[in-house]
């Protein structure tokens, strides 16, 4: 089973939800709206500590700004992303404008910026446009980083 | 650090995010004198207007009136290039931002008049200490 925790865009309400149970459409226990976890999530900031802490699943958030022309490119690369690897990786975005201290925080010098957490601490980065296959490879290539839930050939 | 970044213009990148090198820039004119008689919000305006998604960026028309008598009254005209334009946006590097003044020297060079040009200094010497202030 792995959980994650994520914040409502509607509410903010943090919610724990299990990732195999996707398929149930989960709901915010404070709004009761969908959470669609298949996509990139806005997470606010002051969340980001608890989501990238609660995360059983490599959690990947992308640094942006809406005025950012290579981040408007990565959008849909993400989104296709976040859709097709539902359950094995949570897709997370940042407003930088927004949220300018988690980008300091987090060393961000440039957007977009992609940082991958595993078990809680950041396994891999990446700078600037990565393709949908780049960012297929940053997450196997973090592998190793892993948290040993799926460890591979152990079946 | 204040550095002439254009033949136009003085500039200085302060590690504040947007809001607050707003904030502080404005705190900071109005301690040399100048007042703000004008704020666009570019960002928004091309929002409204085009629709499109630009970097968070603010034009303020700052004045230092004394000073602004004084070059009126030795030059009529000197009105198409008042007030002085501050900029304040986005750096590419979240968290920080740029704030830039038009430079008086390079600007009222254009009007070729000896008692702009003395005026245009202290303009200038005032605007540098603004922006060497904004942390």
């Amino acid at each position: 089973m792995a959980n994650v925790t994520m914040s409502c865009p509607f509410c903010d309400t943090l919610n724990r939800v299990d990732l195999g149970r996707l398929g149930d459409g989960p709901k915010c226990a404070g709004c009761g709206r969908p959470l669609l976890l298949d996509r990139p999530q806005a997470i606010p900031g002051e969340a980001l500590d608890s989501i990238i802490a609660g995360a059983d699943v490599p959690l990947l958030i992308d640094f942006y700004a809406d005025w950012c022309g290579p981040c408007r490119m990565m959008a849909p690369v993400l989104g296709e992303f976040a859709r097709d690897r539902a359950g094995e990786v949570l897709v997370g975005k940042v407003d930088t404008d927004r949220d300018p201290d988690a980008a300091v925080r987090f060393k961000v010098r440039g957007i977009p910026t992609l940082i991958l957490f595993s078990g809680g601490r950041e396994v891999a980065r990446q700078v600037g446009v990565v393709s949908r296959s780049g960012l297929d490879t940053l997450l196997e290539s973090a592998g190793g980083a892993l948290e040993p839930s799926t460890p591979s050939g152990s079946r | 650090m204040v550095e002439q970044t254009t033949r136009y213009g003085i500039a200085t990148t302060v590690a504040l995010p947007y809001k607050r090198a707003l904030e502080r820039t404005r705190e900071e004119l109005a301690k040399e004198g100048f007042g703000v008689l004008t704020e666009i919000d570019v960002a928004a305006t091309l929002k409204k207007k085009l629709d499109v998604a630009f970097r968070p960026y603010m034009i303020l028309g700052a004045c230092n009136p004394p000073l602004a008598h004084r070059a009126l009254t030795a030059e009529r005209d000197i009105g198409l290039l008042l007030p002085c334009n501050v900029v304040v946006y986005a750096a590419d590097e979240p968290g920080k931002s740029v704030v830039a003044a038009m430079d008086p020297i390079a600007a009222l060079e254009l009007t070729g008049n000896e008692q702009v040009r003395s005026l245009a200094q202290d303009v200038r010497t005032r605007l540098e200490r603004v922006l060497a202030a904004i942390r």
